[in-house]
């Protein structure tokens, strides 16, 4: 699972530590999700992108999942 | 004075301490300062096991619990006259297996016990949760882990029971020593490393 967390973090302006303020968690939790190194709960997905205000999908890319758009 | 989220929990861990503090020294001839430790230990029972009993009630009936600086530092207080009492008591005989455990035990879990306090009051200031759902996966994930080490570290301080090579006393030291290092080691790799449950890793 990769994810452009970091991408929309710039483009906002924020820095690590006010992110995990915004979506209620530590801002390890930020690097390591940043790193790639922890997968978020849907929860947390969902505050991510309501943070962002961007679709889910934007966010987080899943790598295993082929192209289902028919 | 600063408010922060109480886990009811905690104040169950901190009853089984004391009451295990008390029951290992238990003396009824006590006398002076043992005396007094004694009855300061007994009162941490009954103030944290009532202070569990409270906070599980409210946690229970969905109302937010909380807790203040006053309350952690009665309960560190209280674990502070067990080591001292512990101390006292391995000064004056010969040590022996129960009290180097003892001892070890109470001063490691102190430690952790204040550094998580301090860890805690820190977090709520910057306005962050002390722990998350990344923190408990971790946690979560190095106790399943260490387990199964646990379990091989008993089986090994058994078959050297058998063997005779240690005494019952030793392995009562080596396997829960053991385990808790297990627990410590695994938890420090997957805190450097990360945690994806759902892949392989």
């Amino acid at each position: 699972m990769k994810n452009r967390i970091k991408e929309f973090r710039r483009k906002l302006g924020i820095n690590q530590l006010d992110l995990a303020r915004k979506v209620g968690v530590r801002r390890e939790t930020i690097l390591y999700l940043e790193k790639g190194k922890y997968n978020p709960s849907l929860k947390l997905a969902f505050e991510i992108s309501r943070m962002f205000d961007v679709p889910i999908e934007e966010i987080f890319i899943n790598e295993d999942s082929g192209d289902d758009s028919a | 004075m600063k408010v922060t989220q109480a886990n009811p929990y905690y104040y169950l861990l901190i009853s089984l301490i004391l009451a295990f503090s008390l029951y290992l020294h238990w003396d009824p001839d006590q006398k002076g300062l043992e005396l007094f430790f004694t009855i300061m230990t007994a009162l941490g029972v009954i103030y944290s096991v009532s202070r569990f009993y409270y906070l599980f009630k409210l946690e229970s009936k969905g109302k937010a619990v909380s807790e203040t600086k006053y309350h952690v530092l009665l309960i560190l207080v209280f674990l502070f006259i067990v080591i001292i009492r512990s101390s006292i008591l391995t000064g004056k005989e010969i040590l022996e297996g129960w009290d180097y455990l003892s001892l070890g035990t109470t001063v490691m879990l102190f430690l952790a016990i204040a550094w998580y306090n301090i860890r805690k009051f820190k977090f709520e200031k910057m306005g962050l949760p002390i722990e998350d759902e990344m923190s408990k996966t971790i946690f979560l994930k190095a106790q399943s882990v260490s387990w199964t080490q646990s379990q091989a570290i008993w089986f090994l301080a058994i078959m050297l029971i058998v063997d005779q090579r240690i005494d019952a006393d030793t392995a009562l030291i080596i396997g829960p020593i053991g385990s808790v290092v297990a627990l410590a080691i695994t938890y420090l790799y997957y805190k450097r490393n990360g945690v994806k449950l759902e892949e392989q890793d």
